[in-house]
């Protein structure tokens, strides 16, 4: 199968729209079974040995949507609105010579939790900004098996967060 | 016996049937200044694990309060701490976060220090008065350096107690923290780190108290059932283990079986423990603790926890990870892994506590609430006989009142001492 611009752009961004949507339940659906979701310390680094922001399969992620469902988990209370907006979309490898489809994208993140300004830790409008790879795999239709998102301030001191990127 | 925005007993009382903190202590900017300096610049403060500056010319910068720093290893093979400031201008000699080198060399004239700190030249040297820079050895050392078995300590106070009479009580359980390591020795990796909207003493009471747990952890607890591989529960009043608190500020909380390493893994790692320090020991070594050592340092089974003051309503911490010497590959991923998902930016516990320390904040500016109380299980509490008191109960607020104790200490310390730190 071969993964075009088009169609590369229309996956990126409908991740995207679950994601600001909060249909988590459908995000979890977009990746592969044996699917990774990585915001790495520093690029090219083992996972297993050198810390990450997070390193999540499956079974973490579902923890992770479960996690944020729930209604005390006051980091998320109230949930962040998110704006993920998707640029620079290159497809490095269409996949037509099998295996894997890879895709680097630049991601911009507005995030703002609702509630009086006043209020430490809310009513802040934030941006992050992140370089993203993706494989994607096709399995029926095009699912992520990577999501690697290599933010911009990864190792400076972040405030809450608790949402996914 | 006051500090110089009033008396200290507006501030803390501690009666018979109450313990009470006043909101002021965490949102009034002068008594935060008052804190870097009673505090900060006369305790003895971490700055570092050996291992970050394992090698000569090994550097990293920090702080000790709000001094910038910068932790060193000499060519002489010890380690250094000293103001990161050229004696020139004042200039930020180093602005790197860490590396490795022979000399430091200020951008501004090109003042160049050595790693250790001795100043080794000044450009132009000849258009300075003859007998200029007698008192200009190098960069200002911090007096007191102690490396307490991989842990690095500072201290800008010249005289006072050495680490491990300040350790105290808890000099005990920090052992048994760095023999989780069958060689002693660790690692350390980068950290996460944390910038929360809170006051330093949030994060630092918080690593002792446990009453918190179910109620701001409840969530992370659920997801642990939900994902039937923890069966992780709740025992409320019955819970069990103890919490002890120290002179000084230091605190233990343990509580057995609090591992969540995966139980083949386990077993490979207790054996290294047990061929290192025999059976009984091994038993006391994996018991689940997390101690505090007064005032930026929180030592949990599989992370470190350093906590640094920005501004009342501001601070940093620290979240680091690091491997054994001495264990299957598999011990170190599995505690990095599990300590990823507790204690990291974008961990399932941690997360809340951070939201509790900026609404901690919030009300904190609330002055009209001038009390807060800290009172839990202040009636129950045993003296014990190698110092500091035990609760009876996990959960009892034992650990945060020995940090608040210890506060009213050095915030009310005399003003003699006080001059003569100024010098």
């Amino acid at each position: 199968m071969k993964l075009g611009k088009p169609e590369a752009e229309e996956l990126l961004y409908s991740e995207a729209r679950l994601l600001d949507d909060r249909r988590l339940e459908e995000w979890l659906e977009a990746f592969t079974g044996d699917g990774i979701y990585w915001l790495p310390l520093e690029e090219n680094k083992d996972p297993a040995q050198f810390p990450s922001l997070v390193y999540e399969d499956h079974r973490v992620r579902l923890q992770r949507v479960d996690l944020l469902r729930q209604k005390d988990h006051f980091a998320q209370l109230p949930p962040s609105r998110t704006v993920h907006n998707i640029t620079n979309v290159t497809v490095t490898d269409d996949g037509d010579r099998g295996g894997e489809a890879v895709v680097h994208c630049n991601l911009t993140l507005y995030e703002l939790r609702p509630g009086h300004e006043r209020q430490p830790g809310l009513g802040k409008q934030r941006v992050l900004a992140g370089r993203c790879e993706y494989r994607f795999r096709h399995e029926g239709r095009w699912l992520i098996a990577l999501k690697k998102v290599l933010l911009l301030n990864r190792d400076l001191p972040m405030e809450n967060l608790s949402f996914i990127v | 016996m006051a500090t110089s925005t009033g008396p200290i007993s507006d501030l803390i009382v501690e009666t018979a049937t109450d313990f009470k903190v006043s909101t002021r202590i965490y949102s009034d900017g002068a008594i935060f200044e008052e804190e870097l300096e009673r505090i900060f610049e006369r305790t003895w403060v971490y700055v570092a694990h050996e291992s970050e500056v394992q090698e000569p010319g090994d550097y990293l910068t920090t702080y000790i309060g709000r001094q910038p720093v910068i932790v060193s290893r000499g060519a002489d093979g010890q380690i250094h701490v000293m103001v990161n400031a050229c004696r020139h201008r004042g200039n930020t000699v180093c602005r790197e976060e860490r590396g490795n080198t022979a000399t430091f060399r200020c951008a501004y004239h090109g003042w160049v220090y050595k790693c250790s700190g001795e100043l080794l030249n000044i450009t132009e040297r000849g258009r300075y008065p003859e007998g200029f820079g007698e008192d200009l050895t190098g960069l200002v050392q911090v007096p007191r350096v102690t490396n307490y078995r991989g842990l690095v300590f500072a201290s800008f106070n010249p005289q006072g107690e050495s680490v491990e009479e300040y350790l105290g009580g808890v000099k005990k359980y920090v052992d048994l923290w760095i023999e989780r390591s069958p060689t002693g020795r660790i690692r350390v990796l980068p950290p996460h780190k944390f910038l929360v909207s809170g006051n330093w003493k949030y994060q630092v009471d918080n690593s002792v108290e446990g009453y918190h747990a179910w109620h701001v952890h409840k969530s992370a607890f659920m997801t642990m059932r939900h994902s039937l591989a923890s069966q992780a529960d709740y025992g409320g009043e019955r819970e069990e283990g103890r919490i002890i608190g120290f002179e000084h500020g230091h605190g233990v909380m343990e509580r057995p079986g609090m591992t969540s390493m995966d139980k083949a893994i386990f077993a490979e790692y207790f054996d290294c423990l047990v061929k290192s320090y025999g059976d009984e020991r091994a038993r006391e070594i994996v018991y689940g603790r997390n101690i505090v050592v007064f005032p930026n340092l929180a030592l949990l089974e599989n992370n470190i926890r350093v906590v640094s003051p920005r501004a009342v309503d501001s601070t940093e911490m620290y979240s680091y990870f690091f491997d054994f010497e001495g264990v299957p590959d598999p011990v170190n991923s599995d505690n990095l892994r599990d300590s990823q998902w507790r204690r990291g930016t974008m961990s399932f516990v941690n997360s809340d506590d951070l939201e509790m320390f900026s609404s901690n904040q919030g009300g904190a500016r609330a002055t009209r609430l001038h009390w807060t109380t800290i009172a839990k299980g202040m009636h129950d509490e045993t003296v014990l006989p190698e110092g500091g008191r035990a609760g009876k109960h996990i959960h009892d607020e034992t650990g945060v009142r020995a940090v608040y104790r210890e506060w009213a200490r050095l915030m009310s310390g005399n003003g003699q001492e006080q001059e003569e730190l100024r010098r």
